[in-house]
């Protein structure tokens, strides 16, 4: 910020600023560095705009004039950003931390790279994601018929399943077709049900995961808007 | 009330903003100025920052730091081309809503008593659906 002001207006812009950035929660830092900076400069404009009265009289103008830093930004900021701050999720914290790291290094073509390998690390944990959640209930309600139909018909079950020992409830070995039915609909049930909230439950893991993707592919387009200048 | 107002503020300054910008490009401060000298009611100078950049995000405006002879750099914005499509529709509708407030102003005054009767109307219907 450098001395711009008399020592005494230079106090009351910093604690000013620094109030409105206490007042962005949920901002991403490095977007919270470009709004002071720009915040800082249009106080210094309007400072050097207003003619009456001594230095303190018109920094407190400028500053009324601007607003109060509880109001710039806590209601009123977009969307997308404050969206972050509703999720108190602390691992996503440390991953955005870490990310936006990176992306405060200077990129160029490595940085790209980077990206591009983040991008493609999420999506592998998206897929990866959906497929446990997806053969976990498919896997289950198979499961569920497959045990069914070891209880209606037992020899049925044998010829269907051959000698496939991974299909049939091999791990219990009780000779009582009944019995191994109810537990198999029983492990079949708890594995479709996990199933069926680990895909309820990733509207809420995503929603996380989406802000990070944003970032990045918002930082992807940057860099190749500025590779193709 | 107040809460009111503002919203409907910000939908306008929208509008106003882009028009601004499509005519030159403007730094924060310039922009507050160049709308608040055409203004009787002031605004809270730092309620534009927000605005600006949703708009950026919308890639409705774009912006670029650039080094000013006196003081600390100025972050100037410009209108995209995306962005004055969005103006022209933004301002095709805005003319058709203050019509439409002017319109709906004018009707009042001219029948309250019809008015009246048309409340009638709509209240036994209502007690028919409760199965009275």
């Amino acid at each position: 910020m450098g001395n711009k002001y008399p020592e005494n207006v230079e106090k009351i812009v910093e604690d000013y600023l620094s109030r409105v950035r206490s007042n962005m929660k949920g901002v991403p830092e490095i977007d919270k560095d470009d709004f002071i900076k720009e915040i800082d400069s249009h106080i210094y404009e309007s400072y050097s705009d207003e003619k009456n009265g001594d230095e303190v009289a018109k920094i407190l103008k400028v500053l009324k004039k601007f607003g109060e830093p509880a109001d710039v930004f806590t209601k009123s900021a977009p969307k997308a950003m404050y969206k972050i701050g509703k999720e108190k999720n602390i691992p996503l914290y440390i991953l955005i931390g870490a990310l936006i790291a990176v992306f405060g290094l200077p990129l160029g073509f490595g940085g790209l790279g980077v990206i591009l390998g983040i991008l493609g690390v999420l999506l592998g944990i998206v897929g990866a994601y959906y497929a446990v959640a997806i053969g976990f209930t498919l896997g289950g309600f198979a499961g569920i018929i497959a045990s069914i139909i070891h209880i209606i018909d037992p020899d049925f079950f044998l010829t269907l399943t051959g000698e496939a020992d991974m299909v049939r409830v091999g791990f219990l070995q009780i000779s009582n077709p009944t019995l191994e039915g109810v537990l198999g609909i029983f492990v079949s049930f708890v594995l479709a049900a996990l199933g069926i909230f680990l895909l309820f439950m990733s509207k809420y893991i995503f929603r996380g995961l989406k802000t990070i993707w944003e970032l990045a592919s918002k930082k992807l387009k940057e860099i190749l808007k500025r590779n193709k200048k | 009330m107040e809460n009111k107002i503002k919203q409907l503020r910000k939908g306008v300054f929208e509008l106003v903003i882009l028009q601004v910008l499509k005519k030159d490009k403007y730094y924060g401060y310039s922009l507050i100025k160049a709308i608040t000298d055409n203004c009787n009611f002031d605004i809270n100078e730092g309620t534009i920052y927000p605005i600006l950049s949703r708009l950026a995000k919308e890639e409705v405006i774009e912006s670029q730091w650039v080094e000013s002879s006196k003081g600390p750099p100025r972050k100037y914005y410009m209108i995209t081309n995306h962005g004055k499509d969005i103006l022209k529709g933004l301002g095709k509708e805005f003319k058709d809503l203050s019509d439409l407030v002017s319109k709906t102003k004018a009707m009042k005054k001219k029948s309250s008593k019809k008015q009246l009767s048309d409340k009638k109307k709509i209240y036994p219907t209502r007690e028919v659906k409760n199965g009275k």
